[in-house]
């Protein structure tokens, strides 16, 4: 065997039809979400010099705010994944307390915006329900999406062996997920109060 | 008039290099799934670049350096060694010479690895690699020279 062969085998090693359709639709997709990241952030500069220049109230600059995609860098600063983030104004959140369940109903103000468009499953990620007292009685309990349609998700937590009383549900971020893709974490500021 | 070479859409740089990349980063990389998300990274790196080439010889030695580097990230995130998955390297090349061939080439420490890669494979010259990988051109002729000896063991060794 002479080093002339390499080329002859190595030159067999190609990548199928396949694995380059998925690669494309894979760059393809991350290059969307970088536009659309840039133009968020391009949105979010306008806006605060808009507040700067014309003083505007906190409020209505909140009001204004939308969400904005932002990469997830690793020790050396490579990019591993994407989150989203300021969702606040654009998922609203129902709850409803019945028979040891509480069913909360999140819902995509645009849901045929992205990335609410391109989820086949939304669940609830980091939240808590506090009493009356303040206390925690529920943190981040794995709860269920029993039916997900349309920017629309009924996510169903247990809630068993508590005390009737007036409680307050805080989440700090949903996971949106979508088949072949990463999950994406879209963080927020959502209170809910309830009675049990 | 400007005859810069501009960025490709994705597509056309899948269609012009996708082989290319993928073949030197499986070769780096010992493992299809590694190989695939090098590729992903590079043509990323490719397409998110804003200016363009000056010719696509400049382009294309942009995506092997590029490409090489996304390998070495891999390598640094593992923190380990590299690990050959045998059966994607079986997949790929069903005839036990090839397999045998591309074996050897990949049980070879990485700076040799891919200057003979270069060198045999892809038909770069010793300077042109020098360019590319940062490197002067004895020390890539030293690199060949090494190479090509630790195959040549392994040749006879394993007696192919």
């Amino acid at each position: 065997m002479n080093h002339e062969n390499l080329k002859i085998s190595a030159q067999k090693i190609i990548m199928s039809d396949e694995t380059k359709k998925e690669l494309i639709k894979k760059c393809e997709k991350i290059m969307e979400v970088k536009k659309m990241n840039k133009k968020n952030s391009i949105v979010k500069h306008a806006v605060i010099i808009a507040v700067v220049s014309a003083c505007l109230c906190c409020t209505a600059a909140g009001a204004a705010y939308h969400g904005f995609f932002k990469d997830i860098f690793r020790y050396d600063g490579a990019v591993v994944g994407t989150k989203y983030e300021q969702a606040t104004n654009e998922i609203k959140v129902s709850v409803t307390a019945y028979s040891g369940k509480l069913t909360v109903v999140a819902e995509a103000v645009e849901p045929s915006a992205f990335p609410y468009a391109a989820f086949d499953n939304m669940n609830l990620n980091d939240y808590k329900i506090v009493d009356s007292n303040g206390k925690t009685v529920i943190d981040s309990l794995p709860a269920e999406t029993s039916d997900y349609a349309d920017g629309k998700a009924e996510i169903i937590i247990p809630f068993q062996n508590i005390e009737n009383g007036d409680y307050k549900l805080i989440i700090n971020s949903f996971v949106g997920e979508s088949k072949g893709d990463q999950p994406l974490v879209i963080s927020g500021e959502w209170e809910i109060d309830f009675s049990f | 008039m400007s005859d810069k070479k501009p960025i490709g859409s994705c597509e056309e740089v899948f269609t012009a290099y996708g082989d290319l990349l993928f073949r030197l980063c499986f070769i780096m990389l010992g493992n299809e799934a590694d190989a695939k998300d090098a590729v992903q990274d590079t043509v990323v790196s490719y397409l998110t670049k804003k200016d363009g080439f000056k010719n696509a010889d400049h382009e294309k030695a942009w995506l092997i350096t590029t490409a090489k580097n996304k390998c070495r990230d891999v390598f640094r995130f593992k923190l380990r060694h590299r690990e050959i998955n045998i059966d994607d390297l079986q997949e790929l090349l069903p005839d036990k010479t090839d397999l045998n061939c591309i074996e050897a080439l990949m049980s070879l420490p990485e700076k040799y690895r891919l200057v003979i890669t270069l060198y045999y494979v892809e038909g770069y010259r010793v300077n042109e690699i020098a360019k590319i990988i940062g490197k002067t051109p004895s020390a890539v002729k030293m690199r060949l020279q090494t190479g090509r000896k630790m195959l040549q063991e392994i040749y006879l060794k394993e007696g192919f």
